[in-house]
């Protein structure tokens, strides 16, 4: 039996003694055949242990922690105090002018379904649509599968219109699609920014929205401008966040892009 | 902050698993604690203070998730996943590879026999990496209840690895497979 307790011998096999500790260990060992022997078979023990771990996958992000990121996601715009807060870094960021009240972005992250069986909602400063499964057959899936196929915009029912920003695919693979979607009340200004993704040839599903608020006029009568410009030094952004949830990839480049449909 | 802490916990997602893997011996199990371990940790994010370790605090909330499961008799009698033991038969091309999976199928199941207190340490320290005086903040004990669990986890290990096995999961020699 060892002159040494094992909670020293095996600190040593670990390397967790200080170098006074460990030469003073070294002196024993060698002269105790039981210390060494103790000694090895701690480290014995390290080496089986490592390799029956070693084996096993740990990788992989199951849809529970995707669901669970995106309902904090949606909670903490809820929270949130300014729209520079909620809205600051991504590719591109929202610029709005002048007034304060218009300038204020929405995270528009709502988990449930569509908000009309049509997919799509005139509502001037509400979000249009809501993340959750697209309907087949609604206006909304016409328009992503549209602007997804051909890559040019797609022009709805009153004056409503969709077109690509991005095309990359999230961590599993799915194809995705950022659209910005217009009404007639922001004209070029997108009312809405929607990440839509889907896998195969099954339904879009909206993983993601950001939804800008615009009007027509101020509360003083002028004109609200409001436009995105290339994203700089801001630190971050709800479509950045959407972004890292889903794992998005670098975007597809533009001549693959036809040949990337979902 | 916060999303920055949720970047950091999707990167953070294999180690995680594995530790909730290794205090309960079996995947679904680990899945289970891993999930409500996110959920709880997600929700409280306020309390994780700046600039200190997100891991040490996961696999705090984790430990703690899996005590309480233990404690209100969650848990499943499983100490071996059955998953693993069938992916390790089917993908075995030969004999040596699958006696060699075996081995590590018994080396888990010892594992999972440990005291819980044990196997945490463990854990932390031979399967993580985590040095003696990180795996005593993150459990919150003295740096010599690591030693002391870690010594005698590492010798029950040993002699119950060395342990001769019942037929059906004795290693087989090459002399005794020879005709």
């Amino acid at each position: 039996m060892s002159c040494l307790r094992d909670e020293i011998l095996v600190a040593y096999a670990d390397d967790q003694l200080s170098d006074e500790k460990r030469r003073a260990v070294e002196h024993v060992l060698a002269v105790d055949e039981d210390a060494r022997m103790t000694v090895a078979m701690f480290k014995r023990t390290t080496y089986q242990v490592r390799r029956a771990y070693a084996g096993v996958d740990f990788g992989g992000v199951p849809v529970w922690f995707e669901r669970l990121l995106r309902n904090v996601g949606a909670r903490g715009a809820g929270h949130a105090t300014s729209a520079a807060s909620a809205c600051g870094p991504r590719h591109r960021r929202w610029r709005l002018s002048t007034f304060a009240l218009a300038a204020c972005l929405l995270l528009g992250i709502c988990i449930g379904s569509l908000m009309s069986a049509d997919g799509l909602v005139p509502a001037r400063s509400e979000p249009l649509v809501s993340i959750g499964d697209v309907p087949a057959a609604s206006t909304l899936a016409q328009a992503l599968d549209h602007v997804s196929d051909t890559g040019t915009e797609w022009t709805g029912p009153d004056a409503w219109r969709a077109a690509v920003s991005a095309t990359f695919k999230d961590r599993f693979g799915n194809a995705c699609r950022e659209v910005e979607l217009f009404t007639s009340v922001g004209e070029e200004v997108p009312a809405q920014l929607v990440v839509a993704c889907r896998s195969g040839a099954e339904t879009w599903t909206i993983v993601g929205a950001v939804t800008n608020q615009v009007s027509a006029t101020s509360p003083s009568g002028s004109v609200i401008e409001a436009y995105y410009v290339p994203a700089e030094d801001e630190a971050r952004s709800s479509l950045d966040s959407i972004l890292s949830m889903l794992g998005a990839h670098q975007r597809t480049p533009a001549t693959d892009r036809k040949t990337t449909a979902p | 902050m916060g999303q920055d802490v949720r970047k950091e916990l999707v990167a953070l997602l294999p180690r995680m698993r594995r530790f909730a893997y290794s205090l309960t011996g079996s995947m679904e199990e680990a899945e289970e604690v891993l999930q409500s371990a996110c959920e709880r940790a997600l929700s409280r994010l306020d309390q994780f203070e700046p600039g200190t370790r997100l891991d040490s605090w996961m696999f705090q909330i984790i430990r703690t998730v899996r005590v309480d499961r233990v404690r209100y008799s969650v848990r499943r009698p499983t100490s071996n996943d059955p998953d693993i033991a069938e992916t390790a038969a089917f993908d075995a091309r030969t004999l040596e590879q699958l006696e060699a999976r075996m081995d590590l199928d018994i080396i888990r199941g010892e594992v999972a026999n440990l005291p819980e207190e044990q196997r945490a340490v463990l854990a932390l320290v031979t399967i993580d990496g985590m040095s003696y005086q990180e795996a005593a903040d993150t459990l919150g004990v003295p740096i010599g209840t690591i030693m002391s669990r870690l010594a005698r986890a590492r010798r029950k290990l040993a002699e119950a690895i060395d342990m001769p096995r019942p037929a059906s999961r004795k290693r087989t020699t090459t002399a005794e497979r020879s005709p």
